[in-house]
């Protein structure tokens, strides 16, 4: 008996080691490598800070308060690039393929280590929405449809707070490019999530989800593909199409949405959550494309291509009634009730997640807008506490963008560097001068000065 | 069928017509159970839970019911964050009510 017990010990204990070495093992890869730029050149590159991680993203996991915390953001990328691991991807010109990168980038035993800390890190991550929904009772398909309808219902008649936010912007154009940046890392690799439930055999839902995936993909004409058409749009704003150029700048809550299709959907046990999620995209697309379109054509007066806007305000009007009328209702009624509380699950994490990040975008926009006066704050507050880290760094040495869980008080001692806090917004910041970060605002440098001195304080 | 969506921390006592529903709250479950006891009709709401959180004791005759069976007399509900949904028939009236139940989540 005791001679078990001490063998299950170890086993716990070589467990633990084992998806620590992992986890190890997976952050040493290039992709992570610390960059010379805060754009990546190839779709090999995701500069992630791997010295920051901790293995308290494979052994604990986040509580719906800690969303601004450094690790979420790590984690987060992290998982993105375990996810497309599975996925195909190659530069597009002008770029060069690296052939050497391209084979690390989907090297075996590099993907096998991301494979064994994903669903770790999918616990550190999502765990977290079980305690912030819950779903209880008897339900029906009656009570489903009107609960959803509802749902829909409230969505079409509400304003659109996006369009309010682009649109009052202090500097518009530079609000509409970070939303955009935001949408790259998902509309880029456009329903690749999605495909990952059209293989193996679900009878006629198999067919159902094919349709929805060939709209998407444009029925094998590229130029109809909706990553393609949403490349011509990011040109047509002086943006870079190629995948992942804005990588360090996507938010947690922005890669969040595209983290939480590839989790419902590389888990097929979870395949009623990714029905639900689904449906509730769907369908709320149809309805804020528009006054995304509409913000677009407003903010750049006509000059910018909204085809790609316009086109999901008419195509997700199909997907969100197919969703419901070809998935959702027959499979209600095959295989009965009992698949309801995940289907709802899905249609509201995933709407709860799509809140979250909005509310991230709008506060990051403000952030951006206010910055002069986040400035002004940092001189009046420098020296009023002590400082809490002093770091001191050479010419060109860049910090890749990160988030905080504090407001914190950034201050420059001597020297100079660049604070960029959007790829349209830097500032250089000299001796005597800081800036006030508020908690979970990406922010990066880069020394511009022979060396540079920075002191960062919680406030 | 019409839904309905509550304030949870304006509700924890739900009419539907006739029938009366209590919320009942844990950290994975949010519930608005009949209140109504299946033996002699006495008032669940104002009974205590056991201590492993899993059934109700009706304070007329003592019988404890397993929180899951109640749950298949009870409103199909939804919640997120504070906010709690419902769905009703459609001519049915839905008066949401505090300090009734014994429970405040």
């Amino acid at each position: 008996m005791l001679w078990t017990t001490q063998l299950s010990v170890n086993a716990v204990d070589f467990v633990l080691s084992s998806n620590a070495e992992a986890l190890t093992h997976y952050c040493g890869a290039a992709a992570f490598a610390q960059p010379h730029d805060f754009y990546t050149q190839s779709p090999y590159q995701r500069p992630s800070r791997p010295q920051d991680v901790t293995d308290s993203i494979i052994t604990t996991c986040l509580t719906s308060d800690q969303l601004s915390n450094s690790q979420h953001l790590l984690a987060q990328r992290l998982l993105l690039n375990i996810y497309e691991q599975d996925l195909v991807f190659l530069p597009k010109p002008p770029l060069e393929l690296d052939l050497k990168a391209f084979k690390s980038f989907y090297d075996p035993v590099h993907t096998a280590s991301g494979k064994k800390i994903r669903p770790l890190l999918e616990h550190y991550l999502y765990n977290w929405l079980k305690e912030e929904v819950h779903i209880n009772g008897p339900w029906c398909l009656d009570s489903f449809i009107a609960h959803t309808d509802k749902v829909l219902d409230d969505v079409a008649h509400s304003e659109s707070k996006l369009h309010e936010v682009l649109t009052t912007s202090r500097q518009p154009e530079r609000a509409a490019r970070f939303f955009m940046t935001q949408c790259a890392g998902d509309f880029l690799s456009e329903a690749s999530a999605m495909a990952r439930n059209v293989l193996g055999n679900s009878g006629v839902y198999t067919s159902e989800l094919f349709k929805i995936l060939i709209d998407e993909y444009g029925y094998g004409v590229d130029k109809k593909k909706h990553s393609t058409i949403f490349e011509d749009m990011l040109q047509d704003m002086g943006m870079s199409h190629h995948v992942h150029h804005y990588w360090q700048f996507y938010t947690p809550a922005s890669l969040s949405l595209t983290n939480y299709f590839h989790y419902v959907s590389a888990n097929h046990g979870e395949l009623f959550r990714y029905i639900g999620a689904m449906y509730y995209t769907e369908a709320t697309l149809a309805l804020t494309t528009k006054h995304q379109s509409r913000a677009i054509k407003s903010i750049f007066n006509g000059t910018v291509s909204t085809d790609y806007f316009d086109e999901h305000a008419h195509i997700d009007v199909h997907h969100g009634r197919m969703a419901l009328q070809r998935l959702i209702m027959p499979m209600i009624k095959q295989f009965g009730p009992q698949i309801i509380p995940d289907l709802i699950r899905g249609f509201e994490e995933f709407r709860l997640l799509q809140d979250i990040a909005d509310e991230e975008l709008y506060a990051h926009i403000q952030w951006h807008d206010e910055l002069d006066q986040h400035r002004a704050q940092a001189a009046a507050l420098q020296g009023q506490k002590p400082v809490d880290l002093r770091i001191t760094e050479t010419e060109l040495e860049l910090s890749v963008l990160h988030t905080h869980p504090n407001d914190e008080l950034f201050w420059v001692e001597s020297g100079e560097l660049e604070f960029v806090a959007s790829p349209d917004l830097t500032v250089r910041l000299k001796a005597g001068e800081g800036v006030v970060i508020p908690k979970g605002m990406l922010h990066g440098t880069r020394i511009c000065s022979p060396s540079c001195t920075y002191t960062v304080t919680a406030i | 069928m019409k839904a309905i969506s509550l304030n949870i921390s304006h509700a924890n006592y739900v009419a539907v017509e006739e029938r009366t529903y209590f919320l009942k709250r844990h950290a994975y479950s949010t519930q608005l159970l009949p209140t109504k006891c299946p033996h002699r009709g006495g008032p669940l709401h104002m009974g205590e839970v056991t201590g492993d959180g899993q059934s109700v004791i009706c304070p007329w005759h003592d019988n404890a019911y397993r929180v899951c069976n109640l749950e298949k007399s009870a409103l199909p509900t939804v919640r997120v964050r504070n906010r709690i949904s419902t769905v009703v028939g459609d001519t049915e009236r839905c008066v949401p009510q505090l300090k009734i139940s014994r429970y405040d989540g």
